[in-house]
């Protein structure tokens, strides 16, 4: 790795906020929160949240906002878009390897040490998870940090090629052609026939292609994020 | 002496609107730059383009002998500073000090810790929290500091008192002799500046106006007042740039090196002579609008 390239990695590691410690407060928020409900609700089968999902949402967040705050600053300052790319990506990693580790940590804990947090709470852990590996459910948390966070990236390179109209027509665009294959599916039976084929699998299985799949459109996402920034000026 | 930065028919076009206009130019290594010119003259879309922050629409444009677009061997040679320049909003002062010699090689720490002091930086506030000057100053510190082979200011005084903007002067000169390198300095307070310079490139309606040293254009130019015969008489034989009537008196200004013996002259035709500072005759050759013949020969 070049030291450009480094010191695009340094330059998002002087923001600890946004990248370590907000996303662990979004997160934990909802944790406490759901451990009151959860001391004051006593029900046998215990409290399912989905409270795990506020930080891949920050995720979704992250990635749009580092464009803006970073990509000009950088640019001015004599870095290359090539060399801001692969250190965001580099920093992207990281944090990816961070969060899902620490998820992983957490989700042991609540299965092992202190079982449910004491108030049968299922935050980390939920028992379709029972059949995978530590590992298989780390590459999965990885995937979806990653996927999420390239999602919001390739939205802040529309913005920053495109501008607010480029923005606007993009989701217009993009609202049309959702609707028109939702229309689709439902009027073809292409839904029912989806739902047959994934059932087929476990939820194990389902899971795991969703990560692969979600891994092979952050690479398109990002290839894509790169040619915008390319052409993209200060 | 080597090229800097050399551009040949160099334009960008926005639609209709040509900001930078089939510039030719060259820039030597080891001079200070005046860039003048009024405001859409094109100065910060030309140095947008030489830094690879824009695109130009047509011409070629070498930086030390090559493109600059993603080319680390000609970026980490320069430090831009302009006044619009970006900061991340949770960055403090030493978050960006901190992070500077990672692209600029010839960073100068203890240097830049005292310009922090002489300007008077608060090192620990977030920049986003500072006040214009303050702002100015850290791009200051960061220009100042990187000694970067070629350093371009852009406006870099915005907000700032006029001690600091002479402190920064006195620091641009001081430095610059200890450490020589290609400086362009893109400026409206002329006067300030105006002994700083050593070559002129004056911009108007993206066309090149002026290429000079700043010498040729600070000693030969001044104005001959006094009755309308005798002022036309005594500027005959020179280059008359601009001629304004007030009924029977005239008053010319021209680009001559006058002699003893025309002084003189002057002085017994009862002639007015006055000297023109480098910022009235930017006024002078900007006021008026661009007739598209391109560069005024001053020479």
């Amino acid at each position: 790795m070049n030291s450009r390239v480094n010191s695009v990695i340094k330059m998002h590691f002087k923001d600890k906020w946004s990248w370590f410690i907000i996303p662990w407060m979004v997160l934990l928020s909802s944790f406490v929160i759901n451990l009151i409900v959860a001391s004051l609700v006593d029900t046998p089968e215990g409290i399912k949240t989905g409270g795990l999902a506020s930080i891949f949402v920050y995720m979704l967040c992250g990635g749009i906002i580092v464009l803006p705050q970073t990509f000009p600053f950088a640019l001015g300052f004599s870095v290359s878009r090539r060399d801001y790319m692969l250190g965001t990506a580099g920093m992207l990693g990281l944090v990816a390897l961070y969060c899902s580790a620490i998820l992983i940590i957490m989700s042991l804990i609540e299965q092992y040490v202190i079982v449910g947090w004491n108030v049968n709470l299922n935050f980390f852990h939920f028992s379709f998870m029972d059949p995978m590996n530590m590992f298989n459910l780390f590459l999965v948390y990885f995937f979806a940090i990653v996927h999420l966070f390239v999602t919001g990236f390739v939205i802040g390179c529309i913005y920053r090629r495109f501008g607010k109209n480029g923005m606007f027509i993009f989701f217009a665009v993009l609202l049309m052609i959702v609707t028109f294959f939702g229309y689709m599916a439902v009027y073809q039976g292409w839904l029912g026939d989806f739902y047959t084929w994934v059932t087929k699998y476990s939820i194990v299985e389902i899971i795991n292609g969703a990560s692969i799949v979600m891994l092979a459109l952050s690479v398109l996402y990002a290839l894509f994020s790169y040619l915008l920034l390319r052409r993209s000026t200060v | 002496m080597k090229t800097v930065i050399e551009a040949k028919s160099l334009t960008k076009a926005y639609g209709d609107f040509t900001a930078v206009d089939q510039l030719s130019f060259s820039l030597e290594e080891g001079k200070i730059y005046g860039l003048l010119g009024r405001n859409g003259a094109g100065k910060t879309t030309l140095m947008h383009m030489i830094t690879a922050q824009q695109f130009q629409s047509s011409g070629e444009l070498l930086v030390f002998g090559e493109r600059p677009y993603e080319n680390n061997a000609v970026l980490s040679n320069i430090c831009f500073i302009k006044e619009s320049q970006k900061y991340p909003d949770n960055f403090t002062v030493k978050d960006v000090l901190q992070l500077a010699p990672h692209w600029f090689k010839n960073w100068d720490a203890e240097y830049a810790a005292q310009l922090v002091e002489k300007f008077r930086l608060p090192i620990k506030r977030r920049v986003k929290k500072l006040s214009r000057g303050l702002l100015s100053s850290v791009g200051i510190v960061v220009g100042l500091a990187s000694r970067a082979p070629l350093t371009i200011f852009d406006e870099p005084y915005l907000g700032l008192d006029a001690t600091a903007r002479a402190y920064f002067y006195d620091e641009l000169m001081e430095d610059y002799v200890a450490n020589p390198r290609t400086v362009i300095l893109s400026t409206h307070l002329i006067d300030e500046v105006s002994k700083l310079l050593e070559h002129i490139l004056l911009l108007h309606d993206g066309k090149i106006l002026v290429n000079e040293p700043a010498e040729s254009l600070r000693g030969g130019i001044f104005t001959v007042n006094g009755p309308k015969q005798q002022v036309e008489d005594f500027t005959r034989s020179m280059n008359v740039i601009d001629r304004q009537l007030l009924g029977s008196f005239a008053r010319s200004t021209v680009h001559h090196s006058l002699s003893e013996q025309e002084s003189l002259h002057a002085k017994q035709t009862g002639l007015e002579i006055e000297s023109v500072s480098l910022q009235q005759l930017i006024v002078h050759l900007t006021s008026k609008p661009s007739n598209g013949s391109g560069e005024v020969s001053l020479v």
